[in-house]
């Protein structure tokens, strides 16, 4: 027998329990509406929280913390990818947590993501203005350019925080460089969210968007 | 790491309290990271990382302040972040669930951003906070009761604004 007990329940709203502690909560909770309001409690909590404190990301944010971000920093002369792009250092390191689930586990060395199976697709397939897949899934492609870091293509995921987010191909395969979340009230936060990617942009010296002619040379050469 | 600029504000305040408290913590976090990076490992999680150091840093602080001082930080809490721009009535509720999360102990804030705002695992807030998963159910399931003002919260005293 299993104790149900607050902190169970809260796991369970959460998604933390493994399988076969999910199915049994969500038996005991289907079966006493006092569980069922509890979890409720636990599901609002997360929103209502979420929602206060994200408003907080679209704060502009003041120069100095910008400015100690973006001092040189010479350990960075070691960190391959970094330098050999001459991207600024806090630009390459971009992290997607917050990302919802999206990227979890498909973290790659140095800071780059590795793209995941849905969106290497569409990166892949797709061409400016199509979207592919449906629901949380669903990526678009805004636009392509032709960079020295390769083709880097934007997109943007409709999770259920949508990203934005800069795809490079190097090497044969797909990575994000950079990526953003959506700022919380239908736009990505200017001061940290699609500013950073046009300087990301601008970082990897990129040239106007391609043409959809062009894209699709592109695409039937594999991107290189 | 400049994207992860506003979550790094936003755990700077869950720790810190007011916003100009916070945002020295965040300078003091990115120039600590910068200076360590060959630290970080690859494939980790930049954010996480970043985060302890910034949970670090403000616990030696915080111990400066109390032989300084002698007085615990405990109620600077001021998360409300208006910076005296008019409150319009659609932020009033708003104000209220920041109000409610300004009142929660320090440890339970730190870990209701984590989880509920910044979407990490219990077990990634855990290393961020270097406690056990344990740990950070009871808090996190205490403040979020607590937001809730559910009965059969650990009672917690609340705080005076």
């Amino acid at each position: 027998m299993m104790e149900v007990n607050d902190e169970m329940l809260m796991a369970y709203a959460d998604g933390e329990l493994d399988p076969k502690e999910m199915q049994a909560i969500a038996r005991a909770v289907a079966a006493d509406p006092a569980l069922a309001r509890r979890v409720g409690l636990f599901r609002t909590s997360r929103a209502i929280a979420r929602d206060t404190l994200s408003a907080d990301l679209q704060d502009p944010l003041p120069e100095r913390l910008v400015a100690a971000v973006m001092q040189p920093a010479n350990s960075a002369a070691q960190r391959g990818w970094a330098t050999s792009t001459l991207l600024p250092l806090a630009a390459a390191l971009v992290v997607a947590a917050g990302l919802g689930g999206y990227f979890l586990g498909n973290r790659a060395g140095d800071g780059v993501l590795a793209a995941n199976e849905a969106l290497v697709t569409a990166l892949d397939a797709s061409l400016t203005g199509e979207t592919l897949g449906a629901g949380d899934g669903a990526v678009k492609l805004l636009s392509t350019f032709r960079t020295k870091q390769g083709t880097c293509r934007m997109f943007e995921t409709s999770a259920r925080k949508p990203v934005r987010g800069l795809g490079c191909h190097q090497d044969g395969r797909w990575h994000v460089v950079a990526a953003v979340a959506e700022s919380g009230e239908g736009g990505f936060a200017p001061a940290s969210g699609a500013a950073s990617l046009d300087a990301v942009l601008d970082d990897l010296d990129a040239q106007s968007p391609l043409s959809t002619a062009e894209e699709e040379a592109l695409r039937k050469n594999g991107w290189e | 790491m400049i994207l992860l600029l506003p979550r790094l504000r936003r755990f700077a305040r869950a720790l810190a309290g007011t916003s100009a408290d916070a945002d020295d913590l965040v300078q003091a976090t990115c120039e600590r990271a910068l200076r360590s990076l060959g630290q970080w490992t690859q494939g980790t999680r930049l954010d996480s990382w970043m985060f302890r150091i910034m949970r670090n840093h403000h616990i030696d602080e915080v111990r400066k302040h109390r032989i300084a001082a002698e007085e615990p930080l405990e109620d600077k809490f001021d998360l409300t972040g208006d910076d005296g721009r008019a409150v319009t009535e659609g932020r009033l509720e708003l104000a209220s669930v920041r109000d409610r999360i300004a009142a929660l102990p320090e440890d339970q804030r730190a870990v209701l951003v984590l989880v509920c705002v910044d979407d990490m695992s219990y077990r990634d807030a855990a290393e961020v906070l270097e406690i056990p998963i344990g740990t950070v159910m009871s808090r996190l399931s205490r403040a979020r009761l607590a937001l809730m003002k559910a009965e059969g919260a650990t009672a917690r005293r609340e705080v005076s604004r």
